[in-house]
């Protein structure tokens, strides 16, 4: 049933792009080893119902998908399947829809319609590597999605992978990176003049509901910042409700929050830094799973 | 008898005289649920030796009951059991990456335990 609907996905997201696939260049001049790291952004499970012929581990898949597939159906499952992936969500408000450009610092638009702009950016690390001495720059074609509704602008940055071993084989630290989530939102605010949206309401709002509970969070007290990480995962809510009224009337700075299965969410954890409007996707999500925590929080907000 | 009530009545028996009604009161505010040999300590006053003598004790009287906890690098806790063998082969602890949350594996043997106590029902 599930490959079914993700057949029909893949079916839906191909219609819909037909009309919206801009420039893909930069998909187009990627090598396939850009494109494999690409892929490996995204869970498994997607890959493996979006293209089911491949066999082998994912990183198996992955290159004989980068190998075959052309730009424009790599752009369909970007699109598809971002929601899914670990990643940094930022969200400001405007006033009047802002005209998005067709390019970001190193990157492209790939897709747009009236609700989303998708681009791809590509980001070089340079890394320094050991035994022997030695640096590597490794590049990253980097999806990042824009979305404009009810006079809020979101903007997700897909989590790159941090442990450069994994790609190496070898320890490595990163000397520097070409183009960082800061780069691409300074130039965000220049062009648009943009200011975060304090999410307190929302968050504290389905926190009281119930919908998530909180095992980690940092505070602000009038003199200090404060943190409380709950043993065994237990929600502050349920088990410390002495903080848990206390958190209620305080600023949150950046606290975790799970979401249990009961909640019928595709996303299971989550953490948000309130006044900054920032959220971070630690986990892969269900489909639309990061959808639901983001809209929910707005509704509420 | 409240657990609290049964706990403070139970630890009344086996003080010594000198213990201020102050002390014993700060006894009796103990989460029931999750008792350290420190705790113990420093509300009484004594040496850890006395205080870990004091909670084995406890558990022959079958007032304690004793736990164990394994310790995530940051000092939260990722799981309990009543003994180190039950307890999971592998955790799952959230560190702290530059400010970001990440979820992490540990192997269980590898990360620090912790000796605790629970008043039993």
């Amino acid at each position: 049933m599930r490959g079914l609907l993700t057949t029909i996905d893949f079916a839906f997201w191909n219609r819909v792009l037909t009309s919206g696939v801009a420039n893909m260049a930069i998909l187009e001049m990627a090598s396939t080893h850009d494109k494999k790291r690409l892929l490996e952004l995204f869970p498994a499970d997607r890959i493996r119902e979006a293209w089911p012929e491949p066999k082998g581990t994912k990183e198996d898949v992955c290159f004989s998908v980068a190998e075959r597939e052309k730009p424009e159906d790599l752009t369909t499952f970007i699109a598809g399947n971002l929601s899914c992936c670990k990643q940094h969500v930022y969200i400001f408000d405007y006033d009047e829809a802002p005209a998005l450009t067709d390019t970001l610092p190193g990157g492209e638009r790939v897709y747009s319609d009236r609700a989303r702009t998708l681009y791809v950016v590509r980001t070089r690390f340079t890394l320094v590597l050991r035994n022997p001495l030695e640096e590597m720059p490794i590049d990253f074609l980097w999806p990042v999605e824009i979305s404009l509704a009810d006079r809020h602008m979101v903007v997700r940055f897909v989590s790159l992978e941090k442990n450069f071993s994994a790609y190496l084989g070898r320890a490595s630290y990163i000397a520097n990176r070409s183009v960082e989530e800061s780069t691409i939102l300074s130039a965000l605010w220049n062009d648009l003049h943009l200011n975060s949206t304090d999410i307190h309401k929302g968050i504290k709002t389905l926190w009281e509901n119930g919908f998530m509970d909180s095992p980690r969070a940092r505070f602000k007290k009038p003199m200090s910042m404060a943190s409380e990480a709950m043993d065994e995962e237990r929600g502050i809510r349920e088990y410390n409700p002495d903080l848990y009224e206390t958190l209620q009337d305080s600023v949150l700075l950046n606290t975790l929050f799970l979401i249990p299965e009961e909640a019928q969410c595709g996303a299971s954890a989550f953490s948000a830094d309130c006044m900054k409007g920032y959220l971070a996707f630690p986990r892969y999500s269900e489909p639309g799973g990061t959808d639901d925590v983001i809209s929910k929080i707005l509704q509420n907000n | 008898m409240t657990l609290s009530a049964k706990f403070f009545k139970t630890i009344s028996q086996w003080l010594p005289a000198k213990v201020s009604p102050e002390r014993l009161r700060e006894l009796q505010n103990l989460n029931p649920q999750k008792i350290y040999v420190e705790n113990v300590r420093s509300i009484l006053r004594v040496p850890n030796v006395v205080a870990r003598r004091f909670c084995e004790t406890a558990v022959r009287q079958g007032v304690f009951a004793k736990r164990v906890e394994v310790v995530c690098p940051d000092g939260s806790v990722a799981a309990s059991a009543a003994a180190e063998r039950d307890l999971p082969a592998v955790v799952r602890c959230w560190t702290d990456v530059n400010g970001e949350y990440e979820e992490r594996e540990f192997r269980t043997e590898a990360l620090p335990k912790t000796t605790f106590y629970q008043l039993q029902q």
